[in-house]
């Protein structure tokens, strides 16, 4: 007996503990189920082995991390100097220093204690105090603000827009205690608002408020996963022509979803509201499954009449397409473990576990459950044999089959293809939207993103980090200049708003210490006059409040520039200048002038009096004292430390590397063709490291994500193409089947660059998913069809009687797939209606694929696999067959 | 029955199309050439003829048009450091000084500036020249520099201070900074600065004498609480102008024998520093401070009014200059620069 058949006879003989057994695992993973959490957790989200997550980690605590919320306050009428505003503004900020999980020390407002000015008191004394100690009581106190912001160079602009209308308070969230719902609520109840009027609005921003939002919003996906429930049992009823059909891919569904969702627990896994698409995927696969199987359970039973040989048939004949579409999906889905982005890991892993468990609910469970059903009506079969869907499926496989048809599929898929690649080089990685496109465009988080961005210029910060190799070197003067000199390169690119750092401080200070005159708001000369400067404004505060400028040694400070959005070609872009711009300070005080030339690195030029030091650049030593410079025009660099040089950027990267943490370098250097070593000290006091704050962050995520992204591709197809190899025992049959789906790949791909939705950390699991989407279709018609041709014995009939039976089915299941998903499109969180959107598509290109390409390259290129297959199963029936005969006649 | 096996185009074709959909390459933008931004700050400007300006400032910036404001060309400074202030004395020849003692020629017209040696790095607020050959610089610890042959060696000295000193004046007192100079010729000239000191030689530096007493009274009482002043301008040897701390401006109508403060008429009153006043040879004149302030004496002797740039103005203005009684230059933080060509009816800013 065919040993899936016997398989399919046992699961009913021992129909009893198979339940039992599936039952209790059921339990057991529905009690980890019911203990899900709908939880985002941010360090999750980020590539923690990607060297700027490690400088976030190591600064975020005190210069300031990604999770900044911004709130601004705007009046519509007169100024925000007025004492109702102030004091409005003083309640807000004490409501947001109240908000779970705030770092109370990282709140940037007039009206918090951090925020401090310089106060020249009576006899010359100064000291830095708090711009608003407590609420004002009269309009001069106001008045009194309006003076101080306007000539702090620190607040005015950074937190006080420049026409008064507005005042910004941002607070920054620790990592750990991220609770974004109840961030989202009691800011709301705190901060929004009591503080609205005819006169004011609030306006909030930032990566927690806006994962609020989809919290809030993702209590509609019930709404979604019933509408599309009730629809899908409407279908199927309509399909089947009764409820059996429709409980049968529920039972599969619900199991799958039990034991996934429990799994996710289990692994210590939250539900991210934005991977809630996912499992409807997973359960459309589930069903898809079902459907086959039933659809052949009521054609055997239609013709046989026997319950239970059409049971055990319908196992046998599809356990071989449903098991290797199972495989493929989860396999395919497992590929997103290799993005070091411990989210996504987590993702594929549970993934594709859920995945696995159709086997268990569809192959496992679906004899017994036949078993226990009723079984259909033999009328309710013959009238949907004679139905209007198999009537048009009938004609379309006709016509499809023709000549005409034929000709037709293959001159439409090369203009898909053709179509398709024109918008292929509008597909980026990371956002390509300046708000947030995970919502729509007029949610209220985007107006409120939009309307900070129009008033303060920008609010994404991305910090670089200055670190000193010793103690006071954010004191030398030289390295303040440079802070601001970066400031001002990188302040020239389009995305990037404004910037801060200690230099901002320093001229500031300076300035106010010298009766407001402007002309001594410049870094003063020598570090004796940066340090008094900064003893004056510091002293006064405690080093938990300095710690956000500064470390109390004055050993590490940083840069942060605000930049205007997150598109991932801005960061790509900002982060490329910061490299860029560091690389040539670093030349420039070294005094080198470099070029490349024939995969080599020679200098051209070497500064007379190198721009560091006035000195000359405080080399070595021995360097010294014979008076001679390390390098000379036309030595050619060919080793910086361990790293080899090969042109610019690998000498950019290593002297970013080399100097990170040393300060002493050595070169090695080609001269007049002899290798020479030169050991340098660097000149400068501190390296600039990149990069923490939202940008850096994403930074990482999106360079990940990119350099995984063909790997993914490649070994996400290759997958499927191996589970395909073993399935067929051939190595056409992949390429015949892979086809449709990279067509659709390619149209998907085209659509996402026409419709701006980029390749992000949100979008790639689902895209990754959808990667071996619709394989099954295409399992079930070839296995059909070699079944068919073993029967028929050529290859029209086959394919024509594979299209209208598993093909009904396909055509079925991706039609109802389809309309369901397209519920998502309603969703408020535009995310997930494009994403919607986006599988329907999927599946409608892929289905369609498999429904005409692949049976029509079939019928033309009459591929060997599928006659090899039908004769090894047609011999080995034969032998079955003799083999039973045998025992017979034993017996 | 036929059989193909067109593996290997197929194999090639998918190939293509996964790493066709794979991209890369970030778009560079262009950077943004502005040649006058919202970080520059701008410290002083000078009006050559009614078209062309020179505008000095922040990070070594010098600012030049020739079309009254409509268009602006960057000058190259070689210089990182801040320029305080410029001197033009004919269309031609000009210097600038700067942070770190930088001093810089012109005697192109401002196209090409050449560094001087002035042997010291000290802050250069102000300079001032009288001819092709002599010129004064005054900058922080009371010293000043002249120089005899058009800046190519320059000479430190130091103002002296009052005579007699308690000991805690002379504490207060010492080597305080000097923010402006005038000479109107070799001998006479006057430098203003910190405490309201207000010098003045006769003898071209050889010898300095102090003329802020005669400002006490009128609720100052005490030479330490006079305020700073951060400029000054005669327009011949009696009649002269210094502005200051707490929006004071002294005046003397005979040669600083007598200084007093001028009246304001003002609704609320100005609390910020005035940095320059400008006057012109009527002795009307307008002057600009810090927060914005622009005050302005439109009658001989009224008293000075709040004046209106018709906008808000959010950041300190710091130099003032009008080459008749219709066109003027005011230049301030934020990159500010304003021109008027009608009195100071209406401002145009300059936006680069």
């Amino acid at each position: 007996m065919d040993p899936l058949k016997r398989l399919g006879e046992l699961l009913i003989a021992y129909r009893l503990p198979v339940v039992v057994i599936i039952g209790v695992v059921t339990l057991f993973f529905g009690y980890h189920m019911l203990q899900l959490r709908l939880v985002t957790s941010f360090g999750e989200l980020l590539p923690q082995s990607h060297p700027y997550i490690k400088i976030h980690n190591r600064f975020s605590g005190t210069f300031g991390g990604a999770n900044n919320v911004m709130i601004m306050l705007e009046v519509k009428e007169g100024s925000i100097f007025t004492r109702e505003t102030l004091n409005k503004i003083w309640r807000m900020t004490e409501g947001l220093d109240k908000v779970y999980g705030v770092n109370h020390n990282q709140i940037d407002s007039i009206a918090h204690r951090t925020v401090r000015y310089l106060k020249v008191a009576a006899g010359g004394t100064m000291r830095a105090q708090p711009v608003m100690l407590e609420p004002l009581k009269t309009e001069e106190e106001a008045a009194t603000i309006r003076r101080i912001v306007h000539n702090a160079e620190n607040i005015y602009g950074l937190l006080v827009s420049l026409d008064d209308k507005a005042a910004l308070i941002r607070a920054n969230f620790i990592e750990g205690r991220l609770d974004y719902r109840r961030i989202f609520q009691e800011i709301n109840a705190n901060v929004v608002d009591p503080f609205r009027d005819d006169n004011t609005e609030v306006y909030v921003a930032g990566e927690p408020r806006l994962y609020g939002w989809v919290y809030d919003y993702s209590s509609e996906i019930k709404y979604i996963f019933m509408a599309t429930t009730v629809l899908l049992w409407v279908l199927l009823y309509l399909y089947f022509h009764d409820w059996r059909g429709a409980l049968r891919p529920t039972i599969s569904g619900v199991f799958a979803a039990v034991w996934g969702l429990g799994f996710i627990n289990l692994i210590g896994m939250a539900l991210d509201p934005l991977a809630l698409v996912i499992p409807f995927f997973i359960t459309a696969r589930a069903v898809s499954h079902s459907v086959q199987m039933h659809d052949r359970y009521y054609e055997t039973y239609g013709r046989t009449g026997n319950k239970h040989e059409a049971i055990v048939d319908a196992f046998a004949e599809l356990f071989v397409p449903t098991l290797s579409g199972i495989l493929t999906d989860a396999f395919g889905v497992l590929v997103v473990l290799l993005v070091p982005i411990i989210m996504l890991q987590k993702l594929a892993i549970s993934a594709s576990f859920w995945i696995m468990t159709i086997i268990v609910s569809e192959l496992l469970l679906n004899p017994i459950v036949y078993h226990y059903l009723e079984p259909p009506k033999v009328h309710v079969i013959k009238a949907r044999e004679a139905g209007v869907f198999k009537r048009v499926i009938d004609a379309a496989v006709a016509a499809l089959l023709s000549r005409t048809g034929r000709i037709a599929t293959f001159a439409v898929a090369v203009l898909a293809v053709v179509g398709s690649a024109y918008f292929w080089q509008s597909l980026v990685i990371g956002d390509p939207t300046s708000a947030s496109p995970i919502l729509h465009p007029d949610a209220p988080y985007n107006v409120s993103h939009k309307r900070i961005q129009e008033k303060f210029g920008g609010v994404e910060p991305l910090i670089v980090v200055a670190e000193g190799y010793d103690r006071d070197a954010m004191k030398e003067p030289r390295m303040l200049r440079r802070m601001e000199e970066f400031q001002r390169a990188l302040e020239r690119d389009p995305s990037v708003g404004y910037s801060f750092s200690l230099a901002d401080i320093i001229r500031a200070v300076n300035m106010v210490f010298h009766e407001l005159e402007p002309k001594w708001g410049v870094i003063p000369n020598s570090w004796v006059d940066v340090g008094g400067l900064f003893f004056i404004y510091f002293s006064g505060s405690p080093p938990t409040e300095t710690a956000k400028y500064v470390d109390a040694s004055y050993t590490t400070a940083h840069v942060t520039f605000f930049c205007k959005d997150h598109k991932g070609e801005n960061i790509r872009r900002i982060i490329h200048r910061t490299k860029q711009f560091i690389f040539g300070a670093q030349l420039q005080d070294l005094g080198l002038t470099v070029a490349e030339k024939g995969g080599q690195v020679a200098i051209t030029a070497v500064a007379a009096t190198p721009n560091w030091e006035r000195a000359g650049p405080s080399w070595l030593e021995s360097a010294r004292d014979t008076g001679e410079r390390p390098f000379k025009v036309g030595d050619v660099i060919t080793r910086l430390g361990k790293f080899p040089i090969t042109d610019l950027e690998s000498l950019q990267a290593a002297l970013s590397k080399e100097t990170a943490n040393k300060t002493v370098v050595t070169f090695g250097v080609l001269r007049n063709g002899q290798a020479v070593e030169e050991t340098v000290a660097v000149p400068w006091k501190a390296a600039f490291k990149l990069a923490g704050g939202l940008i850096g962050v994403l930074a990482a995520a999106n360079e990940e994500l990119l350099r995984n992204d063909l790997l993914m591709n490649l070994l996400g197809f290759g997958t499927i193409y191996f589970v395909l190899i073993f399935t067929y025992r051939s190595f056409a049959a992949g390429i015949y089947m892979i086809f449709p789906l990279l067509v659709a790949n390619g149209v998907v791909n085209a659509y996402m660059g026409a419709r701006n939705i980029g390749i992000n950390i949100n979008t790639l699991p689902i895209v990754t998913v959808g990667v071996g989407f619709g394989i099954d279709y295409a399992l079930y018609i070839v296995s059909r069809t070699i079944e068919e041709y073993r029967h028929l014995g050529d290859w029209e009939p086959a394919v024509h009687r594979a299209l209208t039976t598993s093909g009904k089915a396909v055509t079925f299941t991706a039609g109802s797939m389809i309309a369901g998903t397209l519920f998502w499109t309603f969703s408020r969180i535009r995310f997930d209606s494009e994403m919607g959107l986006l599988l329907a598509l999927w599946m409608a290109i892929s289905f369609i694929g498999s429904m005409t390409l692949l049976p029509v390259s079939m019928l033309t290129f009459r591929p060997r696999f599928i006659v090899l297959e039908a004769q090894r199963i047609s011999r080995l029936e034969a032998a079955r067959a003799r083999q039973l005969e045998r025992w017979r006649k034993r017996a | 029955m036929p059989q193909t096996q067109p593996s290997g185009w197929w194999l090639a074709v998918m190939l293509a199309i996964i790493v066709g959909c794979h991209r890369e390459a970030p778009e560079d933008l262009p950077l943004f050439e502005r040649k006058i931004s919202i970080a520059d700050k701008f410290y002083d400007v000078r009006a050559l003829d009614a078209s062309r300006a020179v505008v000095v400032g922040y990070g070594g910036k010098i600012l030049m048009t020739e079309d009254g404001g409509r268009s602006w060309r960057v000058l190259p400074s070689g210089t990182d450091r801040a320029l305080y202030s410029v001197e033009f004395i004919d269309a031609n020849t000009g210097w600038i000084s700067g942070q770190d003692g930088v001093i810089l020629h012109t005697s192109d017209g401002g196209k090409t500036w050449t560094r001087q040696v002035s042997g010291t790095t000290l802050y250069l607020f102000g300079i001032d020249f009288i001819d092709h050959q002599r010129g004064w610089a005054v900058g922080d610890r009371s010293t000043y520099l002249y120089t005899a042959d058009g800046g190519r060696s320059w000479r430190l000295a130091k103002v002296g201070g009052p005579e007699r000193l308690t000991a805690d004046e002379a504490l207060l007192a010492q080597e305080p900074v000097l923010y402006d100079v005038q000479f109107l010729d070799a001998d006479t000239g006057w430098i203003v600065g910190e405490f309201g000191n207000i010098y003045h030689t006769t003898d071209g530096g050889k010898s300095w004498t102090n003329q802020q007493d005669t400002l006490l009274g009128d609720g100052i009482f005490d030479t330490l609480d006079l305020p700073t002043f951060f400029g000054v301008q005669f327009i011949d040897r009696l009649n002269g102008v210094a502005a200051g701390l707490e929006g004071r401006i002294a005046r003397t109508r005979d040669g600083g024998e007598n200084w007093k403060f001028e009246k304001f008429e003002l609704r609320e009153p100005i609390i910020d520093p005035l940095f320059q006043a400008f006057q012109f040879p009527d002795t009307t004149g307008w002057a600009v401070g810090a927060a914005g302030e622009v005050a302005r004496q439109a009658v001989v002797a009224a008293p000075w009014q709040r004046a209106s740039l018709g906008m808000e103005i959010l950041t300190w203005l710091r130099g003032v200059h009008f080459l008749d009684k219709d066109n003027g230059w005011i230049v301030g933080g934020y990159g500010l620069i304003l021109h008027t060509t009608d009195g100071g009816k209406t401002w145009l800013p300059s936006v680069g």
